[in-house]
């Protein structure tokens, strides 16, 4: 009986059932970048976490006896202490959850704001798809982190939580044309065209239909959004527009690099630098681990 | 070609007016805004004055009026109104940092071209060689490090221990005429910067388009007809591998000035980001409209030079 035949048949070409998750592990644990990165996103999640038992002094406690000259790596303090005597890796892990937050969060604002954005435009086309794709143009035709850090200024909050929205807000521009695309070579699909046809409202096609099958590049997008946030909050807490001293982050850390105390102190300015750096690689490590483990058909 | 550089060049009056209203809008909406600019007054002035103040300035007034009368200024005047700190044309502010910048960003764009090319190519050709796995961990350290903190670890190496370089200016403090040996030397790090960091993102889509180029059929054909390696390197795969890259240009402009706006700021170097930074820090509006409006045009003209390159090299393509 050929009905009874062909599911057999169809099993024993497919394997066993492998899940998209399962599958997408599969190929990113055979990348040895992406779990490279992978490991340090996570040590570095742990040691934000769990900063207060890692760091055996306050951040912010000054050591009166050390005031005025760093001190090298020790024993004691394995960064050394800054200039005011404060341990430097306590401020390093306090730094990191600043970091890793405003990177997260800013990361939700830019990716929820992207994809509706992007969504919306592409799902109805035409003359409002027009004009939301030419604000698009528009915002792309800043350099961002000028834009944030004129907003940020002018704003004169310096919140952690007005940070986050201010980078958030200001750099979805570009995830929101990648979605658009991802939508509008969906839209004609006959997948889609079948669930018109069955009556299906618009917002259920989005949100069944549209969104399941265009989520790959937006979580590849961000996992390199953190890393991009990150820099971007260390640019700014650099030049003093973003986390305010004496709340560490890695970017505020070095924002007292050009005082003569600290040139003389090199380990004061390469620290928090390697720590932006290693975090901003790892992050994109994993976020192209992802980009070849969830789209099989794309080269690296 | 003409009437293609031309319908982008009109292309460019929509595009600055969004520009335009975004920047007043979002300047304005700021909170906190108007407010920032009466703490440069002394103590004594009354509420009255205040008032006058903020009238005249026109600042009392809602933004989208303030932004028509800014853009009546600038068609009918040729003006971008006067800074509120110095009272000074923004226009001219302006056009007095715009050479230092260019030249900086020029010469790191050149150092980036002349640097990165080669390697990539090399790279390519040489898959897991040594230059390979070095210009990958630069370009890695490139991606992930903040511009600034290169600038100042090469400011702490080079000129703070070794003092090789000096740390900032363009000239040395008690000279008193133009020396181009010294104007090289104090612009080495600030380059440097730039390129290291720039370098990065050029090596990487390089490396990988030479990569794709190299398995082509075109080039197995070529190796077989019996052409030398080098011919078929940079005959056959180079040509076709600047092809995808050069539309980079126009993504890697804002980056580049992004990146020159730290570096003059670590090496105090005079130059536009000098001037829109401190613009923010005093709240000088008209000075931050000028400057923002001039990179966004910077980035659009960045974007049109990009297409029209890839006409130049793509025989191809033709937009008309």
């Amino acid at each position: 009986m050929a009905v009874t035949a062909l599911p057999g048949v169809i099993d024993e070409d497919l394997g066993p059932h492998v899940s998209l998750a399962q599958d997408a592990w599969r190929r990113f644990s055979r990348n040895p970048l992406a779990l490279v990165g992978l490991s340090v996103v996570i040590i570095l999640v742990l040691g934000a976490v769990f900063a207060p038992l890692l760091g055996r002094y306050d951040p912010n406690a000054l050591d009166m006896k050390l005031i005025g000259t760093p001190t090298p790596p020790s024993l004691a303090h394995p960064f050394g202490t800054d200039v005011d005597g404060r341990d430097y890796f306590s401020r390093a892990l306090f730094g990191a959850r600043i970091s890793l937050e405003v990177g997260f969060v800013a990361m939700l604002v830019s990716i929820s704001v992207g994809t509706i954005y992007g969504s919306l435009a592409g799902f109805y086309g035409g003359a409002i798809d027009a004009v939301m794709m030419r604000f698009v143009d528009v915002m792309l035709s800043f350099p961002s982190f000028f834009l944030i850090l004129t907003v940020e200024a002018l704003t004169n909050q310096f919140s952690i939580l007005v940070i986050m929205l201010v980078i958030g807000l200001l750099s979805w521009p570009g995830l929101s044309r990648l979605v658009r695309a991802q939508v509008l070579s969906l839209r004609e699909r006959d997948f889609i065209v079948a669930a018109t046809a069955s009556g299906a409202g618009d917002g259920r096609i989005m949100l069944r239909h549209l969104f399941p099958n265009a989520i790959a590049p937006v979580i590849v997008a961000a996992t390199l959004a953190i890393g991009d946030n990150i820099l971007t909050e260390s640019g700014l807490s650099y030049l003093g527009l973003g986390v305010q001293i004496p709340t560490p982050s890695w970017g505020n850390m070095l924002q007292k690099a050009l005082d003569p105390d600290t040139l003389s102190a090199p380990w004061l300015i390469a620290i928090p630098g390697l720590l932006i750096l290693t975090t901003v690689l790892a992050f994109n490590f994993v976020g192209e681990g992802l980009r070849d483990a969830l789209d099989p058909r794309s080269k690296k | 070609m003409t009437t293609f550089i031309a319908r982008r060049l009109l292309g460019f009056i929509p595009l600055l007016l969004g520009i335009s209203i975004v920047t007043y809008a979002l300047i304005s909406l700021a909170p906190g805004g108007a407010a920032g600019v009466l703490s440069g007054m002394s103590r004594q002035s009354t509420e009255a004055d205040r008032k006058i103040l903020l009238h005249n300035l026109g600042l009392d007034r809602p933004w989208y009026v303030q932004y028509f009368f800014w853009l009546k200024n600038l068609v009918v005047n040729h003006s971008l109104g006067t800074s509120y700190i110095d009272g000074r044309p923004v226009l001219t502010k302006i056009f007095e940092k715009v050479p230092v910048t260019l030249e900086v960003i020029g010469l790191a764009f050149a150092c980036i071209l002349l640097i990165a090319i080669p390697i990539a190519v090399y790279a390519a050709a040489h898959k897991n060689s040594l230059v390979d796995h070095l210009a990958t961990l630069v370009a890695f350290i490139g991606y992930g490090a903040p511009t600034f903190w290169v600038g100042i670890m090469l400011l702490e190496l080079f000129s703070v221990q070794l003092r090789w370089l000096p740390a900032g200016g363009l000239a040395d403090i008690q000279s008193t005429h133009f020396d181009l040996g010294e104007r090289v030397r104090h612009l080495i790090l600030p380059v440097a910067t730039l390129t290291l960091v720039g370098m990065a993102s050029w090596m990487r889509y390089q490396r990988s388009a030479m990569i794709e180029v190299l398995s082509e059929d075109y080039i197995r054909t070529a190796a077989a007809k019996g052409l030398s390696r080098r011919t078929i390197i940079f005959k056959h795969a180079l040509r076709n591998a600047l092809l995808p890259v050069i539309t980079l240009v126009g993504l890697f402009l804002p980056a580049l000035l992004t990146g020159a706006y730290f570096v003059e700021t670590i090496f105090t170097i005079p130059g536009m980001g000098y001037l829109a930074l401190n613009a923010v820090f005093e709240r000088d509006y008209p000075v931050i409209m000028g400057t923002t409006m001039l990179s966004a045009v910077f980035v659009a003209l960045g974007n049109l030079l990009a297409d029209v390159a890839y006409a130049v090299v793509d025989p191809r393509i033709r937009y008309d």
